[in-house]
């Protein structure tokens, strides 16, 4: 790759799951990059492909078609070994935690696996990393004797950020990395996240559908629906123009109750989240709907500056507003 | 884990019971030649069907010989084989189902159609085909339960590790730069063990009457061999009048297979519960978003 600024780019990416007949994408023809020391988000339903694509951009799961570039490598044909070579430089924050560790193992050991795979340290060295780590995530090394299944929720995600930070990787996909953290940790971990940005330059994907989160420490916003992106915000406070963005930031919970929010719903109901046979996948809970949306999938057009959508409808999207 | 495993077991009043008859058993066998008093094959006509005494508490059979100490000689025969039967199907078993289970395809299909065809064949048919080409013997009985009852456990430790595979600390094991080596070693195959566990101590019931039932049909050990079948096959004609005979192999059947399949319903208890807790907690933790 000659763009040397992009720290992960894909370029029409995709995975099916199951038999050749019945393939179901999990992920359609998806292309987008990250930019180096930026923190990307990725909003969408339970099921919509977020997991999947954060997966495949570690190359924990094989593409069906498409490239992934990684800082500048085309790493889609990887092996098995080759990969092992670069992994320090990427790392996951898992999404359930409680499946998230072996349960034969202590924290200790958890936390110490990758450092053992990668730096040659003797075990005062390691103990004096972890115990730093996990003081920065807000635990202590008393928990480094514990099992994963001795631990709360919140706790064993923390040990997960600390097994995928210790690293000091470049990239770090963060796959619903504070859903289930309270409130005040919650912001700790944001403010650790920012601050590895900030100080050694990370580059994250940041999975969630906490738009809060997302909005707090996200540059851009990518949004997904049934395996495609729908649109890509160019900062976090950008205007949503796509109907199924718009309809998910419709339905954010206001933690000020003093606040009055008007209560719009802005998806149709539809029983089954199918991708239809074709036309826009949106196009069934679609308000805005129309014939052309039925027949012809829209792609993802910029807008204007950095601002991708992909709607039929985005030329002329005042008509919309007006709609809505 | 391998914490409150230990405790729940040691909590199990029966399966703590069906352990403490195991290891007398076993030290029994270890010990036979110093407990029993007499050599279980040394015939001695003059001395026949002689009823319980100091010197024979259960008395002696047809040929004289004592039963007390036959049956002690004869925990070697049925349970040490057992174990060590089930051992070696174990070494089998175990390493195919995780190679099917983890590399999937050609030798998934291979291994699985090769299981298939294991588990097709009647053992008793197979006993009777092998012992009637190659004559009567316990080994020839052994190879035969080897040959069939790998397939279970290849299935059961292959449906592990297809699961297992997916799991999220596999990946973040491969995420986290592990070979494959310790992949598999460390993060999958410890985590198949507790149901393989289980089956294996019923499974070294099943060996055991096994052994006992082709012995009392003549196609396993032979006599003199004072193995328990054997003793039970001896008994049949005198049970009229030496009931004896018959009743103390079988009663030292039923108390081995009992002891093992309490045990193993202890381990079952024990192993497979702290599993479900965890998918308990799961849940649990992801609710409360």
């Amino acid at each position: 790759m000659s763009d040397s600024g992009n720290m992960v780019e894909v370029k029409g990416l995709s995975k099916a799951y199951g038999q050749r007949r019945q393939e179901k994408y999990a992920v359609y023809n998806v292309s987008f990059a990250i930019c180096k020391g930026e923190i990307l988000g990725l909003v969408g339903e339970s099921g919509c492909g977020k997991s999947t694509l954060g997966r495949l951009l570690l190359r924990l799961e094989r593409p069906t078609k498409g490239e992934i570039y990684f800082d500048g490598q085309d790493i889609t044909g990887y092996s098995f070994t080759e990969m092992r070579k670069i992994r320090d430089r990427m790392q996951m924050i898992f999404q359930s935690s409680a499946n998230a560790f072996n349960p034969y193992y202590t924290v200790r050991q958890i936390i110490s696996e990758p450092v053992m795979n990668y730096r040659k340290t003797d075990a005062g060295e390691r103990d004096a990393l972890m115990t730093e780590m996990l003081e920065k995530v807000g635990l202590d090394s008393s928990y480094l004797n514990r099992y994963s299944h001795e631990l709360s929720g919140g706790q064993r995600q923390r040990v997960g950020i600390a097994r995928a930070l210790i690293l000091g990787p470049d990239f770090v996909v963060c796959d619903e990395a504070v859903s289930s953290i309270d409130f005040v940790l919650k912001k700790q971990i944001l403010k650790i996240l920012a601050e590895q940005k900030k100080k050694n330059g990370f580059t994250y994907l940041f999975i969630s559908h906490d738009m809060a989160a997302v909005k707090a420490v996200c540059d851009r916003i990518m949004v997904m629906y049934l395996g495609n992106i729908m649109e890509i915000l160019p900062e976090a406070e950008a205007k949503a123009l796509h109907p199924y963005t718009q309809a998910l930031l419709a339905a954010v919970l206001e933690p000020d109750p003093n606040v009055k929010r008007e209560k719009k719903i802005l998806f149709k109901e539809s029983g089954e989240l199918a991708i239809p046979e074709a036309g826009c996948v949106f196009w069934p809970r679609c308000l805005y709907a129309t014939e052309t949306c039925m027949h012809r999938s829209p792609e993802l057009r910029e807008i204007y500056d950095g601002h991708f959508v992909a709607c039929h409808y985005m030329k002329n999207k005042r008509t919309l507003e007006e709609n809505a | 884990m391998i914490k409150n495993t230990g405790r729940k077991l040691l909590r199990n009043k029966s399966a703590m019971f069906g352990l403490m008859i195991i290891l007398i058993l076993l030290l029994m066998g270890l010990f036979a030649g110093r407990i029993a008093s007499h050599d279980p094959t040394l015939v001695d006509i003059t001395n026949k069907l002689a009823p319980s005494s100091k010197e024979y508490p259960l008395g002696t059979d047809q040929m004289g010989r004592c039963i007390l100490c036959r049956l002690i000689y004869g925990i070697e025969i049925s349970m040490f084989t057992a174990i060590k039967v089930t051992f070696i199907i174990l070494l089998v078993g175990v390493p195919l189902g995780m190679i099917a289970g983890y590399c999937g395809g050609i030798a998934d299909n291979l291994v699985m159609r090769l299981a298939d065809i294991a588990s097709t064949f009647p053992s008793t048919l197979l006993a009777l085909a092998v012992v009637g080409i190659f004559g009567p013997s316990l080994d020839h009985l052994v190879l035969v339960f080897i040959f069939l009852w790998w397939a279970p456990f290849a299935r059961m430790v292959r449906s592990s590790v297809i699961k297992l595979k997916e799991t999220e600390f596999v990946m973040a094991a491969e995420a986290a730069g592990c070979s494959r080596r310790d992949i598999i070693m460390k993060h999958i195959f410890p985590n198949t063990l507790s149901p393989v566990i289980v089956y294996a101590t019923l499974r070294i019931a099943a060996v055991i009457t096994h052994i006992a039932g082709f012995s009392f049909i003549g196609l396993g050990s032979q006599p003199p061999a004072p193995d328990w079948g054997v003793m039970l096959n001896d008994g049949r004609q005198y049970i009229d009048t030496h009931p004896g005979m018959l009743f103390w192999p079988g009663l030292a059947i039923v108390i081995v297979v009992f002891a093992f399949n309490l045990f193993g319903e202890g381990l079952n208890d024990a192993l497979i519960p702290a599993e479900e807790e965890m998918a308990v907690v799961k849940e649990t933790g992801d609710s409360n978003e």
